[in-house]
């Protein structure tokens, strides 16, 4: 029993990650918590189910394409953690949330997400199965969906977090042309982020997406995760520039090393 | 409760498949190695699965509506009418049957480009209504558009500049905030697998 | 929009003849494919849905022109449920078994089905190829195919040139990174930029850049035809949408001059 060749760094560098996440999870539980900056998007979802409230209409929740076993599985699982602190907030105003789905794996998570949401907020006789809708695996099914539900079924807020692609930009033109009260955005795809900043009042970028779990929930476990990932980054810039410092005096030790 | 209820054995199953395959990609053990390959071909199969999983899911909604005869529920019929008829067909008459083959390339053929086709007009709009240079980074974001959008237009492989300049954003600066988002999430990924194999994430499991 | 729509159709009619540069990164992949040994074996992987299928068809039928003119093998496999109906179609478009004769199906050729899982059948196919067929997409039982019976493993495989339209994280992570296998990528132009990083590493052999890089590999193999008609389209609505964008500038700062 070997280890495979060139991947003996790499099993290194996963087991300091794991460490890292292990020795932060266990020091939030023990009541250290870790803080982490203020995020505007995520705080202005009460704002958008306010908003709903007061107009009597409904939010739209998108996740996205992604599913729960592929590269876009965080994406998708951090949009479920909104679902359910947006499910809580919608079920402690008396309003709707309608998710529209293209991932049949994911249908479940949600739905389990939403009703969570609703008995968190004390009233889980309001949630209604049928809002947790498949519609299509086809992205377009996704964006004709969102934008039937926005025209047909007064969506008056609408908040999109997940793994998207090119359907983004029609629902989320779609919302801003009906005047929707919009919070969106992708972690992975950066060809997409434009659209979230230009058309939603509030957007999220990049790693806010992955963090919005944590932040919302404020779990010590979820928020002990993100802090060792974020000794991984730490790790990975350190030897980003320390490679790049080697190289520019011709060594390529750093190289040889990390390819072991 | 049910032994097959608790859900020590849910994490359990998914803490020893999930370890077998994250050790197959480091150590070479053929025992090791055929057996992450079995499961691999097994996630293959639950695929399958999924999709009628999706296929159900779309039953139920769409049938409880047109039992109930719920909000618009002419075209939730007409929906479960075409997902039948056309299962049906290429079930009993093969994928290659004259009918499925027009049906698949005359009516989902022209109605799936349809959906993306509607993106160049939403382009337009977008680069009339929402591309406009409100604050500086406002104005960076446009002048990288003009200069993607003219590096990627075939005519602007014969303007003066376009193609060095195209190829810089694309090499340098969009390549290297890609590495970046790519790291992050590879990291995330990573930290999302750790958090499963524990048992911190409960999504999965059942109630 | 109507200008939109006009300046989209009229090269479609009367195509302009607009010049088009090719790309090394496509030159790359014709090169590979040239220089390849004879009787090597080439992986056709295919993910693309049918509403991405217009940009990548062009490319797709240049390189079903291109191995069937050249002395190689190949297997075409699918990745997406929509897939092995589109690449059928494009084999028949252009009447590939009329047109390569000596091309005998099932010894230089095959169709192979549809694969479920993403990534995990990425990595299925690479690690037994002859293991997760039973039979290829027209039925006939993998055992009557003389190509799957040389197809044992990923050493087998000579290249695999991947017509996608999702990221490039998945295929490069098992088949480049797991089984080294050359790769050649053909993304829909959307997702190119996730694709740079890779093809910069020098972990892909050349990438095709949608339908752009389609009409580039077109006139490499010597067969200019519809995705020139197409680029001259793309020019056209670029410009305009240029265009636009300036002109909503222009708006803009009218309305602030007026605003004081």
């Amino acid at each position: 029993m070997i280890f495979v060749e060139g991947t003996i760094i790499a099993t290194i560098i996963l087991a300091f990650i794991w460490l890292a996440m292990i020795y932060n999870i266990e020091r939030a539980k023990g009541g250290k918590l870790p803080r982490i900056r203020a995020i505007p998007a995520l705080n202005a979802i009460d704002e958008a189910v306010g908003r709903a409230a007061e107009m009597g209409g409904r939010v739209l929740f998108v996740n996205g394409i992604g599913d729960l076993t592929s590269v876009s599985g965080p994406e998708t699982v951090a949009g479920l953690a909104v679902l359910r602190y947006l499910s809580k907030c919608c079920a402690e105003s008396g309003i709707e949330v309608v998710a529209p789905l293209t991932q049949a794996q994911v249908i479940p998570v949600a739905s389990e997400a939403m009703r969570t949401g609703f008995i968190e907020a004390g009233n889980p006789e309001a949630f209604q199965e049928d809002n947790i809708r498949y519609v299509s695996s086809s992205q377009w099914g996704l964006a004709t969906s969102c934008m039937g539900i926005i025209g047909r079924e007064k969506a008056v807020s609408s908040v999109l977090v997940g793994a998207f692609a090119g359907e983004c930009l029609a629902i989320v033109s779609a919302g801003a042309e009906a005047g929707v009260f919009q919070i969106g955005g992708c972690g992975r795809n950066t060809t997409q982020m434009p659209w979230f900043v230009s058309m939603c009042d509030f957007s999220l970028i990049g790693e806010e997406v992955y963090a919005a779990g944590a932040y919302l929930s404020r779990d010590p476990l979820e928020l002990g995760s993100l802090v060792g990932q974020d000794y991984g980054k730490i790790l990975t810039a350190g030897l980003i520039i320390l490679g790049y410092i080697l190289y520019i005096f011709g060594s390529k030790a750093l190289y040889n090393i990390l390819g072991m | 409760m049910s032994f097959f209820r608790r859900r020590e054995l849910y994490v359990a199953i998914t803490f020893i498949t999930g370890l077998l395959t994250i050790f197959d990609y480091f150590i070479s053990f053929d025992a090791l190695n055929n057996t992450a390959a079995a499961l691999r071909n097994w996630v293959v199969l639950i695929a399958y699965f999924a999709i009628v999983l999706g296929l159900v899911n779309t039953f139920v909604f769409h049938g409880r509506r047109v039992f109930r005869k719920g909000q618009q529920w002419v075209y939730s019929a007409w929906l479960l009418f075409v997902v039948v008829s056309i299962t049906l067909i290429g079930i009993f008459s093969g994928t290659n049957h004259p009918i499925y083959s027009f049906l698949f390339t005359n009516v989902y053929g022209a109605l799936g480009p349809s959906g993306y086709g509607i993106m160049a007009f939403f382009i337009a709009s977008a680069a009339f209504r929402a591309l406009r240079a409100r604050s500086f980074e406002a104005l960076i974001l446009l002048t990288a558009v003009v200069f993607t959008l003219l590096y990627r237009a075939p005519v602007g492989g014969i303007m003066p500049f376009i193609p060095q300049i195209g190829d810089w954003i694309q090499s340098v600066p969009s390549a290297g905030g890609m590495r970046g988002i790519i790291i992050g999430m590879a990291i995330g990924a990573i930290g999302m697998g750790l958090r499963t194999l524990l048992g911190y994430e409960r999504g999965y499991l059942p109630e | 929009m109507v200008v939109m729509l006009i300046l989209m159709i009229i090269p479609a009619v009367n195509p302009l003849g607009i010049p088009i540069p090719i790309s090394d990164y496509t030159r790359e992949v014709y090169n590979y494919i040239e220089n390849l040994p004879s009787g090597s074996i080439i992986v056709v992987a295919n993910n693309v849905d049918v509403a991405l299928w217009p940009e990548e068809e062009t490319f797709a039928k240049a390189l079903f022109w291109h191995l069937g003119e050249g002395p190689h093998k190949f297997v075409i496999v699918n990745f997406g449920a929509d897939s092995p109906l589109l690449i059928s179609g494009a084999l028949t478009d252009i009447n590939f078994e009329i047109s390569f004769p000596n091309k005998k199906y099932g010894d230089d050729y095959v169709l192979m089905g549809f694969l479920a899982g993403g990534e995990t059948a990425m990595a299925s196919f690479a690690t037994n190829p002859q293991g997760v067929f039973e039979q290829d997409f027209y039925g006939t039982p993998i055992e009557q195919l003389s190509i799957m019976k040389e197809l044992k493993g990923a050493s087998d495989i000579d290249l695999i040139v991947h017509i996608t339209g999702s990221d490039a994280d998945s295929p490069v992570r098992q088949w480049v990174e797991t089984f080294h296998i050359p790769y050649a990528a053909a993304p829909t132009i959307g997702w190119v930029p996730t694709y740079m990083p890779y093809y910069n590493a020098g972990q892909l052999v050349g990438l095709i850049a949608g339908v752009q890089g389609g009409a580039e590999y077109e006139l490499l193999i010597g067969r200019p035809g519809s995705g020139l008609a197409i680029n001259d389209a793309l020019s056209l609505a670029f410009l305009f949408t240029i265009l636009l964008a300036i002109l909503g500038n222009i708006d803009h700062l009218i309305s602030r001059l007026k605003g004081g």
